[in-house]
């Protein structure tokens, strides 16, 4: 049971990473490759405010999250909004996530960070396997948001305006959809929440300018499992994610943990080429 | 037209720049104070003896170029103030930032080896990849290049005569700690070390030196992207070993504390190196996942009761820099590069390139040595990295860092 938790553990962190890239893609068609850098910064965010300032939890989580959605819609202002074509959003994201890590080291350095858990530190046994308090949260957050998140897209009306978005972009505005109003506010929501969870994160990562390089490539990979735009088919991808890399390390060695992965999303892709919950159109031919 | 009316335009500013270099070489062959010809006798007290250093004081690797480049001024200061200089020459640092890059790293050496007077010490970044770059500048050259960047391929006294590592083989560090498990009469021990090209290193030479012990060592390897560690510390456990011995740097030694704290599997657990040298350990040691933890690290970076007056002469000489928060083999091995080119140079009796590198080769132990981080550097005429005895190695309780030292035991 352990290692389920474990599995599970680092399955909700891939999870609300996926989580992000997600609301992003539903409210403006845009897969954010500055998400995990996002994170980040909320993680160092959450030691600046924890361990440099003294603040209490509260605080730090305004200030981290108001930061974060800043940052957030600053990218879209600078890097997403100017520039019409995917293939040059992928640059100037790719120039926004550079420019969020550089800072980073500017300001925090290169070195890991201890961030403190505002939860207790002593480990509990739950259903007969070891887990901390921390890693709990971490599970409960990733399902309260994928939970919320999907209720509010699926029974809202800013939800639906952002399905519709998604779906057709021109006929979402068509319908006097505010698109470009929809894609700040993704952003700024999706900014928000990696803030959110940087105190949540921080403890069981760290700070660390290498974050990014954990998160990005295997929240893609639960993005991809689960289907672009599936809120909760993503959150499942994640956990099952995390529980292969786990039993993987565990039985095989840790050389396999990601070969086994992207080996359960080519099979999962070529039998699903949409995703677990991806919708299948008809297509004229 | 217009591509030959662009070379025709070239040509004056071609011929320029030969007669430039060429002007160039003349002043640099004039003004060479250590390419080999010099003797201290001969020459003249008020050319300095220049030690350049090329590494990235900015970059990626700033923090470590940074480090490298202070162990070298401390050296510098501390030689001209006890020592007038080497050999009355007074040492004079030159620091090329090539910003973390080997291409920058090459260009910035073969730039200032083509201006202004000639080197007679290059301390050639303080990672492998500028090593790999600088080492052969150096020696077509001929200066005597001397520093940390560790690489096989540099430990080559037939190719590169006047280079030498500072860092002891891999294998020094883990057979000292195995004869630590041994004299605690530990058979059984499970290792955890990164994936990345130096913990497959450290994993190579644990395994072989545990062989050699007679300790039979389970590994489990960690990529450093991992979150999480339970997984690999479960595989250890079911091997039931007697200690646990971690390898890593960064956040992966403070996940692995927290999962093995987590797991609630107590028993004598040892970091290794890098993992001495990571902040979050020293700095998180009162931390309950921490208790009870040891930590291999070099004597020098242990306090103890009595302090070598080389050993005064160095801290002292680093806190000049600001407040000491790295433990000090950081900037210890640069600190001795120049402490042991000083020491060659007296053995010689010149500052002659050939003549330091055969001193190297044949270095006397003085009754107080200049440097600091291991008791004795052995190079041998076939071997220019460092053989040195186990003993500098120790095993300490993790504490709080003063003036880069653990506590000690």
């Amino acid at each position: 049971m352990t290692t389920i938790w474990a599995g599970l553990s680092v399955g909700g962190v891939y999870a609300v990473v996926a989580l992000g890239y997600n609301i992003v893609y539903i409210g403006s068609s845009t897969l954010n490759f500055a998400h995990a850098n996002l994170m980040m910064l909320g993680v160092f965010l959450a030691y600046w405010g924890l361990v440099q300032l003294s603040w209490k939890i509260i605080p730090v989580l305004v200030v981290a999250v108001a930061i974060v959605a800043f940052a957030s819609m600053g990218e879209e202002r600078v890097a997403i909004r100017p520039v019409r074509h995917i293939q040059g959003q992928l640059v100037t994201m790719v120039g926004a996530a550079t420019l969020i890590t550089g800072i980073i080291e500017i300001v925090w350095g290169q070195q890991a960070l201890t961030v403190p858990s505002f939860f207790s530190d002593t480990p509990h046994h739950v259903l007969g396997g070891a887990v901390l308090p921390g890693d709990l949260a971490v599970i409960g957050l990733a399902v309260v948001l994928t939970a919320a998140i999907a209720l509010v897209s699926r029974l809202s009306m800013v939800g639906l305006r952002a399905l519709a978005v998604s779906e057709d972009r021109d006929a979402a505005q068509l319908r006097g959809i505010n698109v470009r109003r929809m894609q700040v506010g993704v952003f700024a929501l999706a900014g928000a929440i990696a803030g959110l969870l940087g105190p949540f994160l921080g403890p069981l990562t760290f700070a660390s300018y290498t974050l990014p390089a954990s998160l990005a490539v295997i929240g893609f990979v639960a993005l991809a499992i689960g289907g672009y735009g599936s809120i909760v088919a993503t959150t499942v991808g994640a956990f099952g994610i995390g529980l292969v890399q786990q039993y993987t390390s565990r039985y095989i060695g840790a050389n396999y943990e990601n070969l086994m992965v992207f080996a359960i999303l080519v099979v999962v892709l070529m039998a699903l080429p949409n995703g677990l919950a991806g919708a299948r159109r008809e297509r004229v031919v | 037209m217009g591509p030959w009316r662009t070379r025709a335009r070239r040509i004056p500013a071609l011929l320029l720049a030969v007669a430039a270099v060429a002007v160039g070489a003349a002043a640099c062959s004039s003004s060479s104070s250590g390419g080999g010809t010099t003797s201290a006798s001969a020459a003249s007290a008020a050319s300095p003896f220049i030690v350049v250093i090329d590494t990235g004081t900015t970059g990626p690797y700033g923090p470590n170029g940074t480090d490298a480049v202070q162990g070298v001024e401390a050296a510098a200061n501390v030689l001209n103030q006890t020592q007038g200089g080497i050999l009355g020459h007074k040492v004079k640092v030159e620091v090329l930032d090539n910003q973390g890059n080997p291409s920058t790293a090459a260009m910035l050496l073969e730039q200032r080896l083509a201006s202004g007077p000639k080197p007679d010490a290059i301390v050639p970044g303080s990672i492998s990849t500028e090593g790999v770059v600088e080492v052969p500048i150096a020696a077509a050259a001929k200066i005597l290049s001397i520093g940390t960047p560790n690489a096989s391929s540099l430990d080559d006294p037939a190719k590169y005569p006047y280079n030498f590592l500072m860092s002891p083989a891999a294998n020094l560090p883990q057979e000292s700690l195995m004869a630590y498990f041994k004299a605690h009469h530990y058979t059984k021990v499970g290792m955890i070390y990164s994936t990345d090209a130096y913990g497959a290193s450290v994993g190579q030479a644990a395994i072989a030196a545990a062989k050699q012990a007679g300790i039979t060592l389970t590994t489990a390897t960690y990529e450093d992207t991992d979150l999480n560690m339970m997984a690999e510390l479960q595989q250890l456990q079911a091997a039931h070993p007697q200690a646990l011995y971690v390898q890593g740097f960064g956040a992966p030694p403070g996940i692995i504390l927290q999962d093995q704290y987590a797991l609630g599997w107590k028993l004598p657990t040892v970091g290794d190196l890098t993992t001495a040298s990571t902040p979050v350990i020293w700095q998180d040691s009162a931390k309950p996942q921490e208790k009870g933890l040891l930590l291999q690290e070099l004597q020098v970076a242990v306090h103890s009761g009595s302090q070598t007056t080389a050993l005064t002469n160095y801290i002292k000489a680093m806190e000049k820099f600001g407040p000491i928060t790295s433990p000090l083999p950081t900037t210890s091995y640069e600190y001795d590069a120049v402490m042991l080119v000083a020491q060659a140079a007296k053995q010689a009796d010149s500052i002659a390139t050939p003549a330091m590198a055969n001193a190297l080769e044949h270095l006397k132990q003085p009754a107080s040595p200049l440097w600091v981080t291991l008791s004795r550097y052995v190079f041998t005429p076939t071997e220019h990295a460092p053989a040195a005895d186990l003993s500098n190695w120790v095993v300490v309780p993790v504490s709080p860092l003063t003036n880069g030292q653990y506590d000690g035991p």
